[in-house]
């Protein structure tokens, strides 16, 4: 720990618990990237002997199904065992294993009601990512909600685009309490990571996948058509949650002034995103990861706003023209509104000084 | 800032902050931005956003193809708005540090406009160049920019362009080397070239120039040198033509010199664990070779609990140096 850090909080009269050891410094993200790496390479290979050596396992959705479950339930035995490293990748792989084979049970189960096998998946991705005791785990499932949510809502309500914002929304809400039950600390960061890693992939299936499911929108349901500008509306809920938070934070230095522009961007951001849906998103995820102090959810937000950019360039139902004219009168406006801002700080300045 | 998260996350988890006393540690920690911070972020998120907002402006009508716009006023309004950022650029380089973010959006800007010029011009001229073609003389045209600029994005935007070039041109010509490369092969080892040699020089410039030393682009090139050279491994063990590779020799050198370079000269563990990421693929790849010709089932559950071993060796190893370059 740096002197300033522990200096600060003693001057503040925060006295701090000398354990025998240095804090652990909790291993950077690439470490669990790998591992979880791993673990999922392992379980596609265990999947892999299961289908190939014990075929009668595959044949029976209860067989299939009692497997999974006694390999998630063993994994949780595992995990809660706290026995190192080796034991957590055990666990991992053991647990993603059986929840491809639960996944393949209900697949053969419920075979005509896609939307119900991806509502179930959500259940048991929701239930996972809140009981597992491993913080890789908590993340993967978190990821794998988000992408169950979005399938689930494109099957049943054709409203794909309402998964991201609602995601957004959650993550906002588990990183702006990150701090608030310092016993599940690390908890709601590992549901953070995976919720913004989901939509990051959601965004993704959206630019990729588009045409895929095309044909799942069904015409004349109000849902269907709502649903991006939806997406967009709770991506914008997202925004006024964190500037409402900041403000609070930063009641002292922050003039009403301020609050009211910072409220009015909000609402131009929503008015752009109509157009170019995702852009909200983006500049939420930047902004939430500034205001943390995360590097890492600040290249998360350059990433969405690449690919907002990039499904605007694709979106069909204006022209090229349209949008250009869009990106130049959004261009000057950005820098015109820069420049009020410059100007407007060094009269405030040259007020304080007098 | 990274620093300080984890500084202060560990001492939440280990205890050492009384819990009633969290809310106020978090907020002394210096953790969250000041209102000077959220100032200048505010000032750069208008500046980039309306920069790349008129940079791609132009860009959408050029690839709208307006029949309607005469050619000669195509070509005027992307050269005017490039000798404009030309113009911006100069002008706020002469005011030093304190426009040196002006600077930059604006050279960078000019740089995007060139490449849209570019395409106009094969648009307009329809001269039948290879895409390759394009990106080439790109990054050859952007490099005196490159050169003044003192500015990593762009230089890491000037070797994005070399690696499209070097990938399409080898798809392009795929085979005009006879029986000594095959197709992507050729393309696999003109990026790890390239990659690998742009990160020595960085690396090496890093050490004289500060503004060489910010870590993302190093852990882009190490990528674009990684990932070819691991492809080139693979393609080689699954290649049942071939008796002997090149790959099989400068991927152990490749390797070797990874871990003395990350691990003795710079410490970076990013690095480190994208080598231990490698090693585990190219591992798995050669037992999973040696059991797909035998089909035995079995040899999958080897293979699962071959990965479990590398990945949890990998990562006590990670772990063990986080703490020894944390101390």
């Amino acid at each position: 720990m740096t002197e300033s850090l522990r200096e600060r909080l003693d001057r503040a009269g925060i006295t701090l618990a000398e354990g025998e050891a240095a804090p652990a410094i909790e291993p950077p993200w690439f470490v669990r990237a790998l591992q979880a790496f791993s673990g999922w390479l392992a379980a596609l290979f265990l999947l892999g002997f299961i289908g190939m050596g014990m075929v009668f396992i595959l044949e029976s959705s209860i067989a299939a199904a009692a497997l999974g479950l006694v390999l998630i339930a063993g994994a949780y035995a595992l995990l809660r065992g706290n026995g190192g490293d080796f034991v957590e990748h055990l666990g991992l792989a053991a647990s993603l294993c059986g929840q491809l084979l639960v996944a393949w049970a209900l697949a053969h189960a419920l075979v005509n009601q896609t939307a119900g096998l991806w509502w179930a998946l959500l259940l048991l991705q929701v239930i996972l990512a809140l009981v597992m005791p491993s913080l890789t785990h908590r993340a993967l499932s978190a990821l794998a909600a988000s992408l169950a949510l979005y399938m689930a809502l494109s099957e049943s309500l054709s409203a794909a685009p309402i998964a991201g914002g609602l995601m957004l929304l959650v993550a906002v809400a588990l990183w702006l309490n990150e701090f608030r039950w310092p016993a599940r600390m690390r908890q709601c960061q590992a549901l953070g990571h995976g919720l913004l890693l989901g939509l990051l992939a959601i965004q993704v299936m959206e630019y990729s996948g588009q045409s895929l499911l095309m044909e799942l929108h069904r015409d004349g349901l109000v849902l269907a058509w709502l649903a991006p500008w939806m997406g967009d509306a709770l991506a914008t809920l997202g925004l006024l949650l964190l500037l409402r938070h900041i403000f609070q934070r930063e009641a002292h230095a922050m003039a009403p002034r301020v609050r009211m522009a910072a409220y009015g961007a909000a609402v131009v951001v929503m008015l752009l995103s109509l157009q170019a849906h995702g852009l909200s998103q983006a500049v939420v995820v930047i902004t939430l990861g500034f205001a943390i102090a995360h590097r890492l959810i600040i290249a998360l937000g350059v990433l969405l706003l690449l690919l907002a950019t990039a499904n605007y360039y694709y979106w069909l139902e204006v022209t090229l023209l349209t949008k250009s004219a869009t990106l130049l009168a959004l261009g000057v406006l950005l820098l015109a509104l820069r420049w009020g801002l410059q100007r407007w700080g060094r009269r405030g300045d040259g007020e304080v000084v007098r | 800032m990274a620093s300080t998260r984890r500084e202060l996350a560990a001492l939440i988890e280990q205890g050492a902050i009384p819990p009633g006393q969290v809310g106020q540690a978090v907020a002394l920690s210096g953790l969250h931005p000041s209102g000077r911070a959220w100032g200048l972020f505010v000032d750069r998120l208008l500046l980039w956003l309306g920069t790349l907002a008129l940079v791609f402006a132009v860009m959408f009508l050029v690839a709208y193809n307006w029949s309607e716009m005469p050619r000669w006023l195509r070509f005027g309004l992307v050269q005017v708005a490039l000798v404009a950022a030309i113009a911006v650029y100069c002008w706020a380089e002469g005011r030093g540090v304190v426009k040196r973010m002006v600077a930059r959006a604006a050279l960078t800007a000019a740089t995007l406009l060139l490449g849209v010029l570019l395409a106009l011009f094969g648009q307009v001229y329809q001269t039948g160049a290879d895409p390759w073609q394009l990106f080439c003389i790109w990054a050859l045209l952007m490099l005196p920019w490159a050169l003044v600029a003192r500015f990593d994005a762009l230089w890491v935007l000037w070797l994005g362009l070399l690696n499209l070039s070097v990938a399409l041109y080898f798809r392009t010509w795929s085979g005009a080397f006879g029986p000594f490369f095959i197709g992507d092969a050729a393309a696999l080892w003109g990026l790890f070239v390239l990659n690998t040699s742009a990160l020595v020089v960085w690396e090496l410039g890093a050490r004289r120039w500060r503004w060489l030393s910010a870590g993302w682009a190093t852990c882009l090139l190490a990528l674009g040198s990684g990932v070819p050279v691991t492809l080139l491994v693979l393609a080689w063990l699954f290649d049942e033509r071939s008796g002997f590779s090149a790959a099989a020799l400068v991927y152990p050198a490749w390797l070797a010199v990874l871990y003395v370079v990350y691990r003795y000269w710079r410490a970076d563990l990013f690095m480190l664990a994208g080598g231990c990421l490698s090693v585990i693929v190219v591992v798995t790849a050669w037992i999973g070779r040696y059991f797909m010709r035998q089909g035995d089932p079995g040899g999958l559950l080897v293979l699962a609990m071959a990965v479990l071993g590398m990945g949890a060796m990998a990562v006590i190893w990670l772990k063990r140096l986080h703490r020894e370059m944390s101390a």
